[in-house]
């Protein structure tokens, strides 16, 4: 199986909002999450105050109170959002039953497009999971997402795809690989301040050692 | 559901403090909060028969300013 992912040559941000999001003017709050969004990742948390997102929204600051109750009400909804997308395209044709090594196939696939496809999402997201605001972005992630990942792994356990070990271990080995030259990408250089794009061939040749590490 | 969004001179976590007790038991508010970190100390109200007027006399009988934000 290969990974059916279309990369983007050009670092551009794709700007898509939640289709179910009918709470007063559409247009006009996806615009202003879509612009803090980007401000929250350019300046950081302290560099941003609702009085300045109003500003580059052009909305008045009254209409951001009426969507948010405050700046931090602002920051932990975007990263409930967020978490949510991430979690959702982690298990587009995702199946805990699968065998182990497709399952993984998936997993990277479905990772690597959501920070490839929401690159400005996947950052904003990143610099939650680094601040005072990870425990009221995470705890909430879903427990469906948690369940199936517990089972998939207990399934390959059973099935001897994979050997036993704390559930740290196994992250490590399985995912932060992928996450590396991921930000390797986002960055556009990688060791030494090379140039580096991320390929299929690339993805590839680093699943097969994760799948070895990882079998028993 | 009213959202009334209101600039005030609330500056502190004591006044903050003061006041809470009686926003908290003005019957009609459903939700209520000040952004300190705001340049403009907004109090945010939310409520389903109270309107900013009626928040301008509670909170200005508290003694702080307070005027209405408008979109």
């Amino acid at each position: 199986m290969i990974f059916e992912i279309k990369f983007l040559k050009e670092r551009t941000f794709i700007y898509i909002c939640d289709r179910n999001m009918r709470v007063r003017d559409e247009n006009k709050e996806c615009l202003v999450r879509q612009k803090a969004l980007e401000m929250l990742v350019e300046k950081g948390f302290d560099g941003f105050s609702m009085q300045k997102l109003a500003k580059e929204a052009n909305v008045s600051p009254a209409t951001l109170y009426i969507y948010f109750k405050d700046k931090d009400d602002l920051i932990v909804q975007l990263g409930l959002a967020e978490g949510k997308r991430a979690t959702e395209l982690s298990m587009q044709d995702f199946d805990p039953e699968m065998p182990f090594e497709a399952g993984m196939r998936i997993q990277w696939r479905n990772r690597a497009k959501y920070w490839i496809e929401y690159p400005l999402e996947s950052s904003f997201f990143e610099q939650l999971k680094h601040s005072p605001f990870r425990c009221r972005v995470m705890g909430p992630i879903s427990n469906a997402f948690k369940e199936k990942m517990t089972l998939f792994c207990t399934n390959a356990i059973k099935n001897k795809e994979l050997s036993p070990m704390p559930v740290e271990v196994y992250w490590s080995i399985a995912f932060s690989p992928l996450y590396t030259l991921l930000r390797f990408h986002q960055e556009g250089k990688s060791l030494g301040d090379k140039d580096f794009t991320i390929s299929e061939e690339i993805m590839n040749q680093t699943l097969e050692r994760v799948l070895k590490a990882l079998r028993p | 559901m009213n959202v009334i969004v209101l600039k005030t001179n609330i500056r502190y976590k004591k006044e903050l403090k003061a006041i809470a007790p009686v926003l908290d038991t003005v019957s009609g508010i459903t939700r209520w909060n000040v952004a300190l970190d705001d340049s403009d100390k907004i109090l945010r109200v939310e409520s389903e028969t109270l309107g900013a007027r009626d928040i301008i006399a509670q909170v200005n009988a508290l003694g702080f300013r307070c005027e209405e934000l408008l979109n």
